[in-house]
């Protein structure tokens, strides 16, 4: 191998960018990954793309759970109830996995869905329509004055 | 355009200003709503409007009893004692475009935006009335002429920002019978009324507030097409939605090309009003008043998805969204 300074099994950070984003690596492995970072694009590369991603999940609004989320659950795996509240029930690797698998995820369905989405249908809105059931929902004005114009049908062209 | 500016012979009747009026029951505005209801009338009714391609004039029959109100012109429209509001066409049988079950909140009170004065006296359709001017700040919005003795509406002048005459509802004819034949509502009808609604969903919108003071006092639904209906006292102003995207070739021919946002919008005008059209993040909008064109304007760029496109931020936020509440 002829590449960079290494700090992972194939050469290259993998998991530790994650742990260099969150602040979990000590003094001596932060710094050892920061000077591979000086030298290796592809790493650079990574880590940009992973603090982007955390970036747009970071700014998710906050979301309630699904109606029966909590109650679902609890039956597939009932040992969770006993368990302490607020107790890390999903190894930190795992957990990494996890915001991997939906930054992933997101990416794909923004390159599917959202940088390419499909077109929509065309509307021809029946503008002629619309102004009937407008004049005669209102109550704004005497009904005199809202009902007269639509006795008068008027044609907006096509 | 002579019939338009005829319609300014009032102002040579007015009088110096007086006082604002208070908003209540003394509000001649809810006076006049009061009297279309309460009194018995026939009569004949000209509408003057003006679009792109020019003037228009018509004239329509008018015959109210006991709460029921009838519209005879090339459409037949009947307000029922019931609320209910039915449309019959040229082509013979009648809808129900309004439920009597459809009902909207109240209207906020006009003299929060719009002041009243009494300005002098007129002769309509051979009656006396009383000129009132309805002003927004230090513009003119509307001159009406109430029937003296009723407080029926005889004359509705509705002005743009310069003071000219836009559109012009006005009795060329009324008469006040002794014993009213009392119109009967139509025994079978095509239900077309949309049905009231609490909230919409996304990619819709209705806030409860537009610019301009309007509030939303009515949310319905029918045919996928959602109809917000606001008020601002003075007006009301209706935002429909449905889904789907505006063909430049599909657009009614009639529309001016007008900017929103740096959207591009069609405006049109009818006897009644403005339309506004245009189409933004997978919806097309109509929005319909008898406000000016100004409020629409103002009104549509309030809306959130009104002028602009989702950014690929946006768009990966919500996608990301919608994972999330798989």
């Amino acid at each position: 191998m002829t590449g960079p300074p290494s700090s992972g099994m194939d050469g290259h950070l993998g998991d530790r960018l994650s742990g260099l984003l969150d602040g979990e690596l000590g003094g001596a492995q932060a710094d050892e990954a920061r000077r591979h970072l000086a030298v290796c694009p592809s790493c650079a590369r990574e880590l940009q793309a992973v603090g982007e991603a955390r970036s747009w999940l970071r700014h998710l609004p906050p979301v309630d759970p699904p109606a029966g989320f909590r109650e679902r659950l609890l039956a597939a795996d009932p040992t969770l109830a006993e368990r302490p509240r607020g107790a890390a029930v999903v190894p930190l690797k795992g957990r990494r996995a996890a915001v991997a698998t939906v930054a992933g995820l997101a990416a794909a369905a923004a390159a599917v869905l959202g940088l390419f989405p499909a077109p929509d249908p065309p509307a021809e809105p029946e503008v002629t329509r619309l102004v009937e059931a407008h004049a005669t929902a209102g109550q704004g004005t005497d009904p005199l004055s809202r009902l007269v114009p639509v006795g008068v049908p008027v044609s907006f062209g096509r | 355009m002579k019939p338009l500016v005829a319609g300014t012979a009032l102002t040579l009747l007015t009088a110096a200003w007086s006082p604002a009026m208070a908003q209540s029951a003394d509000d001649p505005l809810v006076q006049a709503r009061r009297a279309a209801r309460d009194h018995s009338f026939t009569g004949q009714v000209e509408v003057l409007w003006r679009d792109a391609a020019g003037d228009h004039v018509a004239t329509v029959d008018v015959r109210s009893a006991n709460g029921s109100l009838v519209v005879s012109g090339t459409n037949t429209v009947m307000d029922a004692r019931d609320r209910a509001r039915f449309l019959r066409r040229r082509e013979g049988g009648w809808d129900l475009l309004w439920s009597a079950t459809s009902s909207s909140a109240a209207n906020p009170p006009s003299s929060s935006k719009y002041r009243t004065v009494e300005t002098g006296a007129a002769t309509v359709a051979a009656r006396p009335a009383r000129v009132l001017e309805v002003r927004e700040g230090t513009v003119l919005r509307q001159r009406l002429a109430l029937d003296t003795l009723t407080n029926l509406v005889l004359r509705r002048e509705h002005l743009g920002a310069r003071g000219e005459v836009q559109r012009v509802v006005s009795f060329t004819a009324l008469k006040i019978p002794d014993e009213p034949s009392v119109p009967a509502p139509p025994t079978a009808s095509e239900d077309r009324a949309g049905r009231a609604i609490t909230a919409v969903a996304p990619p819709f919108s209705a806030p409860p507030t537009l610019r301009e003071g309007y509030e939303r006092v009515g949310l319905y639904e029918e045919g996928g097409i959602v109809q917000a209906l606001y008020n601002d006292g003075l007006y009301d102003l209706s935002v429909f939605q449905q889904r789907g995207r505006l063909n430049r070739g599909d657009v009614p021919a009639s529309g001016q090309p007008v900017s929103l946002g740096g959207r591009r919008a069609w405006a049109y005008n009818w006897p009644g009003g403005h339309v506004l059209l245009w189409h933004a993040a997978g919806t097309v909008y109509a929005m319909v008043s008898d406000a000016p064109m100004e409020h629409l304007l103002l009104a549509a760029d309030s809306l959130p998805a009104a002028g602009r496109s989702l950014s690929l931020g946006e768009r990966l936020r919500r996608i990301c969204r919608s994972l999330v509440t798989l």
